[in-house]
């Protein structure tokens, strides 16, 4: 059965955060010169937290708790899948409800949000049913195609640079810095699609060459490298416009021009479109899994239309009565991230560490 | 063959995508490009009652026929204005004389009359900032009289008329004798001191058969020339063969100084608009007249380097700007002591410059648009913190100095 590899598992997991980059900035964080400082404490963080995940994967051959936990007790892989189908849940909900807002954004209202939802849903579904593979292919095209994207809008941008606009001229700047690494920690759901999806690492070079958490690294690299570059270009070319900028990305590809093309939003939409849909696809493939963990007998359609058609009718509650705007502005909030990738993990290794030892111990009794 | 199960979900869902795809197209609310007023420069003016007069180039196009949309020597535009409290809604009532839907993703140029309130910049630009199609680096500029004037000026140069305008501005600030301004530059200036520069356009009337004619200078010809091709009567700044109807002529008179949403009353001339040009690093090249061996010979200048920083030292703020430029002149030099001359009154000359744009624009109103507020802010943050709201005693103590190096070749 064909699986995920390593790049591409890392290419699910770029395309799941650039779409939050591509997608908004919060208007509290003005000063994207202090956000830059704050995603690098984030990343560090990160790094932290996904070491006990790494631990966890090396210590049971790459396999996700959802399944060890149902292999220890039938209730506990109930509880652990539930937990798990909540948040993917949630997620594609937040991402489905985005891709809608801001399509209405965008097209000023001549899409209607139920049929950007019902589309790109339909697309989702269509892809979270095949092999895991193909989802991997899809996002490592899509990731090559934002790093080519961010690549034209340097280029149309190098001319208007303004360095002076590079600043830390804010009071209570810890706090802002605070307030930035919470915000850059909660919009890296990534790192629960790590946990969850590296089961379906082809994980055949063995332990020796660490292929599993190689990913996780790798994305936290990339991730890096990118992000501070996007916001280093925002903060000396857009320069205090970033207030007022309801999504900064996009006004920068707009603004960035070369010889040949005038503006780059036409190329940001196209890339920011296919990231959507990666996005999902790659929540509703998790949340199927959880659902055919929980109930067995639901074939791979079956689960993933589930997992997609629910999330989708829960979001147009609230798009259809305009409604979205407390979701759009609102930080997810890190703590789900924290207990889902790092406290499971290691709640499931003392569980079965300990089941392990017990065993053991009865057998040389 | 039996066709599985998974194939018939394939075929299903395809029909589906397709049904939806159709049903649902925007629910008829599609927009052609023949339903829309394409937007091309916008002139502003305050009305009577307190609100905004808006007067709209829009593109029209004046050509002979289907084989050529656009005549080059024609103006391809007409003017509408529209009223109305704010500028979105003065937007609207014109749009509403045309039926057509306003569509500002072409908008080159805006430009204000001087009388407008330019202090709250993300009230002014709402009807920009809402529509995401309008360029950020859409070019803003003065008018001397009223914006209407100049939306009223069609030109022929170039396929539309404020194509022609806005090259107009752009030859001017590449040859440095002014100052672009950019809408970006305004919407950057919301929570922070708002000190712009801001090319001011006059327009005057001129006779067919003058030198300012522009019947052989039309820039982009599209469509080629057609022999007995019919033309529409526009307005009367149209250019017709064989008629004595006038072409405008427009020219960028001097540089408006913006401080804190007043336009000032003291402008920057050329000379001084080139001085601040080569201080903010924006000239790339500039030209001037020096008096050499007691003839006025011609120089043009190229940017090599220029540098500026910011020092803080015992209790005094110190500005320092070091440019290095090249510099061509219309005269054979016979000697190296020949050139070192000429290179020395160059740089004396562009000493002088550099010290009436100083004082006109610094020292005597106060407007920092050489951007020492933003250097005191990159570089020393916590002094700006400090004394953000009392720049203008920085501007008036603060040590300003220019070290010029000239290389003449």
């Amino acid at each position: 059965m064909k699986k995920l590899t390593t790049f591409q598992l890392m290419s699910i997991m770029l395309c799941a955060r650039f779409f939050s980059t591509m997608t908004y900035f919060p208007f509290a964080y003005e000063n994207a010169a202090v956000y830059m400082l704050g995603a690098v404490i984030s990343t560090a963080l990160q790094a932290l937290i996904l070491l006990p995940a790494a631990v966890f994967a090396h210590a049971f051959n790459g396999e996700d708790p959802c399944g060890l936990s149902a292999s220890k007790s039938r209730v506990l892989g109930y509880a652990v899948s539930a937990l798990y189908l909540v948040y993917f849940a949630f997620s594609a909900f937040i991402t489905v409800g985005d891709f809608s807002y801001f399509m209405d954004y965008y097209f000023t209202g001549y899409i209607p949000r139920i049929m950007a939802v019902i589309c790109s849903v339909l697309a989702a579904v269509y892809i979270a049913r095949m092999k895991i593979s193909v989802l991997g292919k899809a996002a490592v095209y899509a990731s090559a195609g934002f790093i080519i994207m961010t690549v034209m809008v340097v280029c149309g941008s190098i001319s208007d640079l303004y360095f002076t606009n590079f600043h830390f001229a804010e009071e209570n700047i810890t706090d802002l810095i605070f307030s930035c690494v919470k915000a850059e920690f909660s919009r890296n759901g990534s790192l629960v699609l790590f946990v969850f999806l590296m089961s379906e690492l082809d994980a055949s070079k063995g332990k020796k060459d660490m292929p599993i958490s190689r990913a996780a690294w790798y994305f936290l690299a990339v991730k890096i490298i990118v992000l501070e570059l996007i916001l280093f270009l925002i903060t000396v070319i857009l320069g205090d416009y970033v207030q007022l900028a309801r999504l900064p990305f996009f006004s920068l590809a707009a603004y960035s021009q070369t010889g040949i093309i005038e503006r780059f939003d036409g190329l940001f939409m196209f890339v920011w479109v296919i990231i959507a849909v990666v996005k999902l696809s790659a929540y509703i493939f998790c949340g199927a899994k959880c659902l055919r963990n929980l109930f067995p007998s639901l074939s791979r359609f079956t689960s993933a239309a589930a997992a997609g058609a629910v999330p989708a009718a829960a979001s147009l509650f609230f798009l259809i009565p305009h409604n979205w705007e407390r979701f759009a502005y609102s930080d997810g909030g890190a703590w789900q991230i924290v207990i889902l990738t790092a406290a499971v993990p290691v709640l499931l290794m003392i569980i079965c560490r300990k089941g392990g030892k017990e065993k053991n111990e009865k057998k040389l009794g | 063959m039996r066709k599985s199960s998974a194939d018939n979900i394939k075929i299903y869902l395809l029909v589906t995508v397709l049904g939806i795809s159709l049903l649902f197209s925007a629910f008829g609310k599609t927009a052609n490009i023949s339903d829309r007023m394409l937007v091309h420069a916008m002139g502003i003016d305050p009305s009577e009652d307190g609100g905004y007069k808006v007067s709209m180039q829009i593109f029209k196009s004046s050509g002979a026929g289907s084989d050529t949309p656009i005549d080059p020597s024609q103006p391809n535009v007409e003017v509408i204005s529209g009223e109305g409290k704010t500028i979105t809604e003065a937007i609207k009532k014109a749009s509403y004389k045309t039926g057509r839907e306003a569509f500002l993703g072409h908008l080159q140029l805006i430009c204000f009359n001087r009388d407008i309130d330019f202090s709250d910049p993300e009230d002014l630009f709402r009807f920009t900032l809402a529509d995401k199609n309008v360029y950020l680096g859409v070019d803003l500029c003065l008018s001397e009289t009223t914006a209407e004037d100049i939306m009223n000026a069609k030109m022929t140069r170039g396929a539309t008329s404020a194509e022609a305008l806005k090259k107009i501005i752009d030859t001017n600030a590449e040859n440095s004798t002014a100052i672009k301004c950019e809408m970006l530059d305004f919407l950057s200036c919301v929570n922070t001191p708002q000190h712009i520069a801001m090319p001011v356009l006059s327009v005057e009337e001129q006779s067919e058969g003058s030198e300012g004619g522009s019947s052989g200078q039309q820039a982009e010809q599209q469509g080629g020339q057609q022999q007995g091709q019919q033309q529409e009567q526009q307005g009367s700044s149209e250019q017709q063969e064989g008629q004595g109807s006038s072409e405008p002529q427009v020219s960028v008179s001097s540089t408006a100084l913006i401080k804190e949403g007043k336009v000032l009353e003291d402008t920057l001339d050329s000379d001084e608009a080139q001085g601040v040009a080569w201080l903010t690093r924006r000239a790339e090249r500039g030209d001037m007249i020096v008096k050499h061996s007691g003839e006025l010979i011609n120089v043009m200048l190229t940017r090599d380097k220029i540098k500026t920083d910011l020092k803080i030292k015992d209790g005094r703020i110190s500005y320092k700007a070091d440019i290095t430029v090249v510099a061509h002149a219309n005269k054979n030099l016979r000697s190296s002591a020949e050139s070192e001359e000429l290179s020395g009154e160059i740089a004396d000359e562009l000493q002088r410059i550099f010290k009436a744009a100083e004082d006109k624009a610094l020292r005597k109103n106060g407007t920092d648009i050489v951007g020492i507020w933003q250097l005191l802010r990159h570089e020393y943050p916590r002094t700006y913190i400090r004394y953000q709201d009392s720049l203008d005693d920085i501007y008036r103590a603060i040590d300003f100095e220019t070290d010029v190096k000239v290389r003449v070749e």
